[in-house]
């Protein structure tokens, strides 16, 4: 199996407003999700990302993100294993928070040598 | 007049027979054509059994069903296939392969996720309705659906090559893991001890003998997961009580396990000896010893902790790296436990995890830091929705604020 990187993109500014019970109950589903994943065989690791970032280039260090036009940036990170993008994709697809269109994931096969 | 238990039971046992049956003739594309039918068969049966009880239920739904298909089909190709295919289901013939297992291996693709293939299997292979299936894992009947429609849909548009008579070693790996993902919904304390819950375990070992009796498919892994599955049922019943309380391992009244079971199982565990050690493997060793031990203090506890750091490498998890401070606190190694504890915390998952705050609870209140172990009870509880664990657990508060 090969391995593969699900980047979780969400509206950061939803996330801020959200309540305590309400982020809660989001990871909740999320831990369901992964012990789910981890009793079939495809979890890896992961981990929900804070919301502070800054922006490093060549001239500078910006510091008030998030830094694209379009409101969604990375919350988080899933590595998981699969046989293929097409399985790693059906595997990202029953997440109960894609489900409900909070969150979206990029899938991204890891380079090996 | 049929009962109505009598006509679930039969649409239990033969509706995956029948789409399979149906599916060897016309085609897996034409999979929720073979559905129709076989839905019509059974609606059939419902309008007419009230008049009148045919003298053998199964040999009639059977008939009904070749009829419709052969009327479907009428001026098609694939017609005088349907003959042929119902033959087969009927007649006890063992050197058949049943259409049911077919199925199963029809979804050992690897272009399905996990979850997919469970529940394709339990609606295509064990037969379950989709409000069943949604009850056995915890989900929604729209969401069952929504995944069986997509199933289908990718059987139908990606050209999926399916050869259920040569399966390749990925799709045996897959099999395995669809029948261990089975056996683990249907074993799930979480849901209580329902009659699907039973049904769905009996499903999965019966698939599992269907494979041991396979000259291709009985592998060594398949041999340890058989094992694995009878150990774990050897317990079945002793992990609740009579009202469906839950009782944990350390509690269980050892001389209700099923001895027999475990004889069998254990001789299953020295067949499937092999160089290469699968997860069901580990697993299966695990479940002997402690199906064998004479109580809960007399397991071989440190033989349990290097089986669990084993099933680390080969599946590296928080979840696995649990089960194993867990095993390291029931060794005696206390500190070390509480060292795993602090390292696992720090993952987001398993902080939100019950089980982990019900572990953190047990070994405070071992070191007499009972309010401290009580909290993390108290976080366990609010952390699962399952009424039987909630009960476990504020028993185990009870417990520990009885003994201040």
């Amino acid at each position: 199996m090969k391995k593969f990187m699900l980047l979780i993109r969400e509206d950061l500014r939803l996330l801020e407003q959200m309540t305590q019970e309400q982020s809660e109950a989001d990871i909740q589903k999320m831990v369901g999700w992964v012990e789910e994943i981890t009793q079939s065989g495809n979890f890896v690791q992961g981990d929900p990302l804070e919301n502070g970032m800054t922006l490093v280039t060549k001239d500078e260090i910006i510091s008030d993100g998030p830094f694209i036009e379009a409101k969604e940036a990375i919350s988080g990170f899933t590595i998981i294993k699969a046989e293929s993008l097409q399985q790693a994709s059906e595997i990202a697809s029953s997440c109960p928070l894609v489900h409900t269109g909070q969150i979206k994931m990029e899938v991204r096969p890891i380079m090996e040598f | 007049m049929p009962s109505v238990t009598s006509l679930d039971h039969l649409y239990k046992n033969l509706f995956a027979k029948m789409v399979g049956g149906l599916v060897r003739s016309i085609g897996i594309k034409n999979i929720n054509t073979a559905e129709d039918i076989v839905q019509e068969t059974f609606l059939a049966a419902q309008l007419q059994w009230t008049k009148a009880m045919p003298e053998n239920p199964k040999a009639w739904l059977f008939k009904v069903c070749k009829n419709i298909a052969l009327r479907h089909f009428k001026n098609e190709p694939v017609n005088s296939n349907i003959e042929e295919a119902f033959y087969i289901p009927i007649e006890t013939n063992n050197t058949q392969v049943d259409p049911a297992f077919e199925m199963l291996l029809t979804c050992a693709h690897p272009r399905f996720s996990p979850k997919q293939q469970v529940i394709f299997a339990l609606r295509y292979s064990a037969g379950f309705k989709v409000d069943q299936i949604a009850s056995i894992l915890l989900s929604k009947p729209e969401a069952i659906t929504k995944t069986l429609q997509r199933i289908k849909l990718l059987i139908k548009t990606e050209n999926l090559v399916f050869s259920p008579e040569q399966p390749t070693a990925t799709s045996q790996t897959i099999l395995l893991n669809i029948l261990y993902l089975m056996f683990s919904e249907g074993y799930k304390t979480s849901c209580g001890k329902s009659i699907l819950n039973t049904s769905l375990c009996e499903d999965a070992l019966s698939f599992t003998q269907v494979i041991l009796k396979n000259p291709t498919l009985s592998t060594p892994d398949a041999k340890a997961l058989y094992a694995l599955m009878l150990f774990n049922l050897s317990r079945f019943e002793a992990r609740f009580t009579k009202e469906g309380d839950l009782i944990d391992l350390e509690h269980q009244n050892r001389a209700t396990w099923n001895s027999e079971m475990i004889k069998v199982a254990s001789h299953y565990l020295y067949e499937a000896k092999a160089k290469q050690l699968s997860k069901y493997h580990i697993e299966a060793t695990i479940a002997y010893l402690h199906c064998t031990a004479d109580s809960f203090a007399k397991t071989d506890w440190g033989k349990i902790v290097s089986l669990y750091q084993q099933l680390h490498l080969i599946n590296e998890s928080p979840f696995i790296q649990l089960n194993l401070a867990i095993s390291k606190f029931y060794a005696g190694h206390l500190s070390e436990a509480l060292l795993e504890m602090n390292d696992l915390g720090t993952n987001t998952f398993i902080h939100n995890y019950h089980i982990y705050h019900v572990t953190l609870g047990k070994i405070l209140d071992k070191k007499n830091e009972r309010p401290l172990a009580i909290q993390h009870y108290q976080k366990a509880i609010t952390l699962t929705g399952h009424q039987p664990e909630k009960k476990y657990i504020q028993n185990l508060i009870d417990k520990a604020s009885y003994s201040n």
